[in-house]
């Protein structure tokens, strides 16, 4: 296990390093609290950048301590997941709440960009499968 | 005589921004121009948690020093004197605010204050993410398609059976007739995605309405029950 920090260039207001951690050949992200909107487009960015800098067969973004997704941050999910697989890997999103998942679905929204595993667990004992 | 706004502005000048600091003191209402020792315990509780709400999305350093510095500043009532306790309206009736939306960091601010309204009127966790989650979806379009306007909250109707009632109005380019037809039909998709967001506000909402015309601006108006 390499943790890897990836820090982001942008204003310093807004300096947020994205926590990509390198975990055998897969990359997981977990993001804590807000999923704010400039984190979101640079965790899109940074997230490419990584999977293409490491050659990652997998991402996991960890959301289990999310309270919150709008269809903003669910299209951007859903951009990753597609750019990820684009790029020969495949990304995974874990951990989304109960409530979190009755108010998606209820929103009309999907998630058909990414993979979904219940946690992280399932979700790396998959990618350790192939 | 010394008011609550006074005490305040005191007690978070250098912690957070002018401009913030009368924001704050400006949504607690009239419990800003009463007397400093006439709060009861319950409204001393209301100030000190929407203070606290924007001490940690605004104030710079230690945060849990700049909320005792106001706990402190503010007198605790005397357990003894319950007429302030009776005096007080119900819980519901104080759940109120107006929050301007004029960027990013305003959106977050707006889905804090609506998880924190929801869950004060007893809201099931399902509902109050849902509120937040609309409210959410509301700022942003302001941000993203009017630039600024702003978001309101209500509670209404009886405590314990209140719903929050949700306005969130801009002055901006509006949405045009034909843009309608085809949010209605669901066949609009904007680059940014304000038809998905105004049809997921529908669909979460226990009611919805929609008023705008170009150059109009637009008012979305809607109501969120507790329980469901």
């Amino acid at each position: 296990v390499t943790p890897h920090l990836s820090p982001t260039a942008s204003t310093p207001r807004q300096a947020q390093a994205v926590p990509i951690v390198r975990v055998r050949g897969s990359l997981l992200v977990t993001i804590r609290g807000e999923l704010h909107d400039r984190f979101a487009l640079q965790l899109q960015e940074a997230i490419t950048l990584e999977t293409r800098h490491t050659g990652a067969h997998a991402v996991v973004l960890d959301l289990s301590q999310v309270a919150i997704i709008d269809s903003y941050i669910t299209r951007i999910l859903n951009d990753i997941g597609t750019s990820v697989r684009y790029m020969g890997a495949r990304c995974f999103v874990v951990g989304i709440r109960p409530s979190v998942a009755m108010t998606l679905v209820e929103m009309g929204v999907d998630l058909q960009g990414v993979h979904t595993r219940l946690n992280l667990d399932l979700a790396l004992a998959e990618i350790e499968e192939v | 005589m010394t008011t609550v706004g006074d005490r305040l502005g005191v007690a978070l000048n250098g912690a957070i921004s002018e401009i913030t600091r009368r924001s704050v003191i400006g949504r607690l209402g009239t419990l800003a121009h009463r007397p400093v020792d006439s709060l009861s315990t319950h409204e001393r509780d209301l100030v000190l948690g929407q203070v606290s709400v924007a001490v940690r999305l605004f104030a710079r350093g230690d945060k849990e020093a700049v909320n005792r510095e106001v706990a402190h500043a503010l007198p605790t009532p005397v357990a003894t004197s319950s007429s302030g306790e009776r005096a007080a309206p119900a819980g519901a009736a104080q759940v109120a605010s107006t929050i301007a939306i004029r960027g990013e960091d305003d959106v977050a601010h707006a889905r804090g204050e609506a998880w924190t309204h929801a869950v004060r009127l007893g809201f099931s966790r399902f509902s109050a993410i849902k509120v937040a989650t609309a409210v959410s979806e509301l700022a942003r379009n302001i941000v993203f398609y009017a630039g600024n306007g702003s978001v309101s909250l209500e509670a209404r109707g009886e405590a314990g059976a209140a719903h929050l009632h949700l306005v969130a109005r801009d002055q901006g380019p509006g949405i045009s007739a034909q843009k309608l037809a085809a949010l209605a039909d669901g066949s609009y998709r904007s680059e940014r995605g304000m038809g998905q967001g105004l049809a997921a506000v529908r669909r979460l909402a226990d009611s919805f309405d929609l008023q705008t015309a170009p150059g109009m601006g637009t008012t979305v108006t809607c109501t969120f029950r507790g329980q469901g």
